[in-house]
């Protein structure tokens, strides 16, 4: 099995160099032109005195395939290429894209953008400043990967997707399948006024299959899914490189026969095991999204909500038991939000969100850092598309490991009475990130230390602090699973980004358990 | 550099190098500016121009739904050819059921775009410009307090087929919604408007309904979780009906995926939904709500966030005329969303779906009216985070935001405590004891996505509220 690696030059090439052979840059994005038009818009920039000025182009292939019962169901392949010009002009900023238009199009932009940011400075207020990076010049990065998958024919793809799915089909009581696979693979040129010419490229895939069978008490269906996680891989992980699809696929149609024959779940308090394929989702919205400045400072308060962490809580604010260490970094391996530099040309960083249970950082871009007095932004700006602005994204945020941590097994043996909770259901949190409910897709009833079949209905709900608090254990490193968000959605105009979230296994008590389909 | 074609001729050129059995060709030209603010600070404020061009092939052997930013002609061809690769993918409008039905004959035309201009357009960016001095004027009067997103687009889409269909719609989109809280954060209030232009929206209405609602002195109860009678104002009942329309597919009830399935078999058209004689209803041409009046499928297996697209969007049927549909009468059940695809296999009515929805049937009273006789209830403003935990019923859990008030003797009296909810929004039509006047109100959560909507406010006597959740600032 090969073993990808994030790959990065000092050199405008995609040549072999001191960090080992970089994947090369997809032929369908001319940067070479890309480069011609930043120089004009650049320059267009510096007549009109702005302040800073960037200028990023992308080309964004994204498609998606589905099969019904093992036959193709639908496809798209998208591709979406174009630019966008931002500036800070008198300390305000303004925006403008495009699809089209080459050169005079491009300077024709920077204009545009200008004359946004002087519409912004007619509502006044605070003025924008930039925390200080350094200047990294010429830089070319490629994400870990071993396949590109769109250089994987149409026909090897539906042939793997329709023989998964026939594996379930072929297994007594499933009634139906769902496969789904999205791709995507994401080149951006980005190029400022300080004389940065940044080079990139990254994949990730999202796959899914979902078995179903007929409740004989309802008639209705019930439905299990893999709980493979999107990944920051290539085709390769559909063949078996970073997840074990024969085991999943073998054990999905009797677990999912366990689940059609499962009483319903008796709502009260548990202790709980969480699975990483389910803390996950916890993780991204009670600590991704809280730690984000932005939500700290109000600008999200219209929309996608604040946090109860503020920034003069660093340090203090006791967010969960000492078990708890979260760590934000833009460098895993095969991470979804793992990059060599973000919107604004920061270098990718690791820090520490919270250590030991207490509060400890936040994520930041440059406006963010100079706002806040950190002397540098740690690298978390992003824009979810050509025509979107940069505004701050989340990293890849993950809770640690133990060193010498207990498995998972073990974990469930600590549980006299409680519920081990495996992959992710639907999640809803409310806009100060404190009161959640989340569901799953299965399970498992503990009793004295052991699984004792699966119940059904169940969603735990709690509040952020309460939960992380009730923290006891979390697993070895032989527990923790990098898994992510491949659509998380922020901010107006809406848009989309991936965010990673590596968690163990971990141990919760006497958490609140609803039913979910309790009679209304 | 490149000279940017006309669309209709896109259209044409795109449309002669395929080789496919069928080829729809759509070109979407989107102009679109924003500015968003929170109180001091702007954060988010630019414009875009995009053109996308989409080719969906089918036939024997396959074909796809191919789509680029393609701004050189010569790269068309390239568009077609991959939408024209082999996948082993089904004729448009082919379920993948066994057994199905032979894929209906697409749509067809004389192939000519009508001759009529499209209606005028000013750049999105200008007509935004034009709104700021107002929104100056209003951010001083409340102090900062002011929060607020305003943007425009227009879309313009170019339809041509191989069949000869040739249609093409401009439609203007202008949303504008204010947000303010109190200075301690506890209290917060939102108000939206969405039409075509931003000439027409009642911007001092909006800012009384935001920074006007907080300057009245109320106190703060704390309530806790349980069964309430509600107010749901329109903007709630907007999101929730959008989620009954999202899940009302008629493959999806079939085949007993969604609320919509009859026990033992089919879907429960005919069924009474409701008490009250409301009705659920569409229609492409309703005033202040118009929308595309004909079938536009790009094909797409998703959208941008991973979520399935609706149901009763078929390219086969693209330029099929749309027209007022049923999907609740009187109270019934009438339809579900079928593509011909859909309908011919299940032996249902076709029932494409249209870009906008209307719950109506109820009495003429405002929510003022209903509020002065009312003994005791909680008044919802908004609902928000709203996830489906239970398909087979359509439970969906959330919870309140912007303003939970008490409401006792026909008066306010008390701003409440913020709660999760458990609901089933048909199990909510079942159990409404009144309606309101309908009237235009785009969702808090799902009128991003799906904002022409017109609700009438609904009082439902034991609305479920399974926990207390902190307000915005407490």
């Amino acid at each position: 099995m090969g073993r990808a690696t994030a790959h990065e030059s000092s050199h405008a090439s995609t040549h072999a160099s001191s960090h080992g052979s970089l994947r090369a840059i997809s032929p369908q994005f001319d940067h070479a032109e890309q480069r011609r038009v930043a120089d004009a818009v650049l320059e267009r920039a510096r007549e009109l005195g702005v302040q800073h000025a960037e200028f990023r182009a992308e080309h964004v292939r994204d498609a998606s395939w589905r099969l019904r019962d093992a036959r193709p169901a639908g496809a798209s392949d998208t591709v979406t290429a174009g630019f966008s010009v931002r500036v800070l002009h008198e300390g305000a900023r303004g925006f403008a894209a495009r699809t089209a238009g080459g050169l005079d199009a491009a300077v024709g932009a920077v204009d545009e953008a200008v004359r946004a940011a002087e519409d912004a400075g007619l509502l006044g207020g605070r003025r924008i400043d930039l925390a200080p990076e350094p200047v990294y010049g010429e830089r070319t990065w490629t994400s870990a990967y071993e396949t590109d998958p769109f250089e994987v024919s149409g026909q090897e793809r539906t042939a793997l997707l329709g023989e998964y799915s026939a594996r379930l089909l072929a297994a007594p009581g499933v009634r139906h399948t769902d496969a789904a696979l999205q791709a995507v693979r994401e080149c951006t040129f980005l190029a400022d006024s300080a004389g940065n010419r940044i080079l990139q490229q990254r994949v990730r895939v999202l796959p899914e299959f979902t078995a179903h069978t007929v409740d004989p008490a309802t008639g209705t269906l019930v439905s299990l899914r893999s709980t493979a996680p999107s990944t920051g891989r290539g085709w390769e992980y559909l063949l078996g490189t970073g997840w074990d699809w024969d085991r999943e696929l073998a054990e999905l149609p009797a677990l999912l026969a366990e689940k059609a024959a499962a009483p319903t779940v008796r709502p009260r308090t548990y202790d709980l095991v969480i699975d990483p394929t389910n803390l996950w989702l916890t993780l991204h919205e009670t600590v991704g999204h809280a730690t984000e400045l932005d939500r700290a400072l109000g600008h999200e308060a219209s929309f996608a909500g604040t946090s109860f962490a503020s920034p003069d809580a660093v340090g203090t604010l006791r967010y969960g038991s000492p078990a708890m260490n979260v760590t934000a970094d833009r460098t895993a391996p095969h991470g979804l939000a793992t990059i060599g530099y973000d919107a604004e040309a920061v270098a990718a960083q690791c820090w520490d969100l919270v250590s030991a249970g207490v509060l400890s950082g936040f994520q930041v871009d440059r406006a963010g850092a100079s706002r806040a007095g950190l002397p540098r932004s740690n690298g978390c700006s992003f824009a979810g598309a050509f025509d979107r602005e940069p505004l701050q994204r989340m990293p890849n945020v993950s809770l640690r490991p133990a060193p010498e941590g207990p498995d998972t097994a073990e974990l469930i043996s600590r549980v006299q009475d409680g519920l081990y909770v495996v992959g992710d259901g639907s999640w809803s949190i409310d806009t100060r990130r404190q009161n959640f409910q989340f569901t799953g897709q299965r399970f498992h009833r503990i009793r004295d230390g052991r699984l004792v079949g699966q119940v059904r209905d169940v969603a735990y709900q709690s509040t952020t602090t309460d939960f992380w608090h009730s923290l006891e254990a979390v697993g070895g490193p032989q527990t923790y699973l990098l898994c992510g968000a491949f659509h998380c959605g922020k901010g107006r105009p809406l848009q989309a980004a991936p965010a990673g979230h590596g968690t163990p296994a971990a141990l919760f008590r006497q958490v609140n358990v609803l039913n979910s389909r309790e009679e209304n | 550099m490149n000279t940017p074609l006309p669309p209709q001729e896109i259209v044409e050129r795109a449309l002669s190098l395929s080789r496919a059995a069928h080829c729809d060709v759509i070109v979407d030209d989107t102009d679109t500016a924003w500015l968003r603010w929170a109180g001091d600070e702007v954060t988010a404020n630019g414009a875009s121009g995009t053109r996308r061009v989409t080719v969906i092939s089918s036939g024997p052997g396959g074909g796809a739904a191919v789509s680029g930013t393609v701004d050189d002609p010569h790269r068309l061809e390239e568009l077609v050819r991959a939408s024209e690769a082999p996948t082993d993918a089904p004729a448009a409008g082919e379920t993948a059921a066994a057994g199905s039905t032979a894929a209906p004959q697409p749509m067809r035309g004389d192939g000519a775009f009508e001759s009529a201009e499209l209606p005028e357009a000013a750049p999105a960016r200008d007509r935004l410009s034009a709104l700021i001095p107002e929104l100056v004027r209003a951010r001083g009067r409340s102090h900062g307090a002011l929060h607020g997103f305003a943007q425009h687009r227009t879309g313009t889409a170019w339809l041509g087929t191989t069949a000869g269909v040739r249609r093409r719609h401009r439609l203007g989109t202008s949303t504008l919604e204010l947000y303010t809280r109190t200075p301690d954060g506890a209290r917060t209030a939102w108000a939206g408007a969405v039409a075509d232009g931003f000439h027409g929206m009642d911007l001092p209405g909006l800012e009384a309904a935001t920074t006007g609602r907080l300057r009245q002195p109320l106190p703060h109860r704390e309530l806790p979780p349980g069964r309430y009678e509600v107010l749901l104002s329109p903007a709630a009942v907007a999101d929730l009906m959008t989620a009954v329309y999202r899940a009302g597919g008629a493959a999806d009830a079939t085949e007993g995926r969604t609320v919509f399935a009859r026990p033992g078999g089919g879907t429960r058209i005919g069924e009474t939904l409701a008490a009250l004689p409301l009705n659920l209803r569409s229609d492409p041409r309703e005033p202040g709500l118009e929308c595309r009046p004909f079938v536009l499928s790009h094909g797409a297996v998703s959208d941008a966030f991973g979520e399935a697209v609706q149901a009763g969007a078929d390219p086969a049927d693209n330029g099929m005329p749309l027209s007022a549909t049923y999907w609740m009468k009187d109270g019934a059940l009438t339809s579900l969303l079928a593509s011909r695809a859909d309908a011919a296999r299940l032996g249902v009515p076709v029932r494409p779906a249209v870009g906008n929805l209307v719950l109506d049937g109820g009495t003429d009273r405002s929510l003022t009216e209903m509020i002065r006789s009312t003994r005791r209830a909680l008044l919802i403003s908004c609902l928000w985070y709203i996830r489906p935990t239970d398909v087979g019923t359509l439970t969906l859990t959330g919870l309140t935001r912007d303003g939970v008030h008490l409401v006792e003797d026909g008066r306010v009296t008390a701003y409440v405590n913020d709660f999760r909810f458990a609901e089933s929004p048909v199990s909510l039509l079942s159990r409404a004891v009144e309606a309101g006047r309908t009237e235009r109100a785009p969702a808090r959560e799902s009128g991003m996505h799906f904002p022409r909507t017109a609700m009438p406010p609904l009082r439902i006597p034991d609305f479920r509220f399974t926990a207390r959740a902190p307000s915005a600032g407490s």
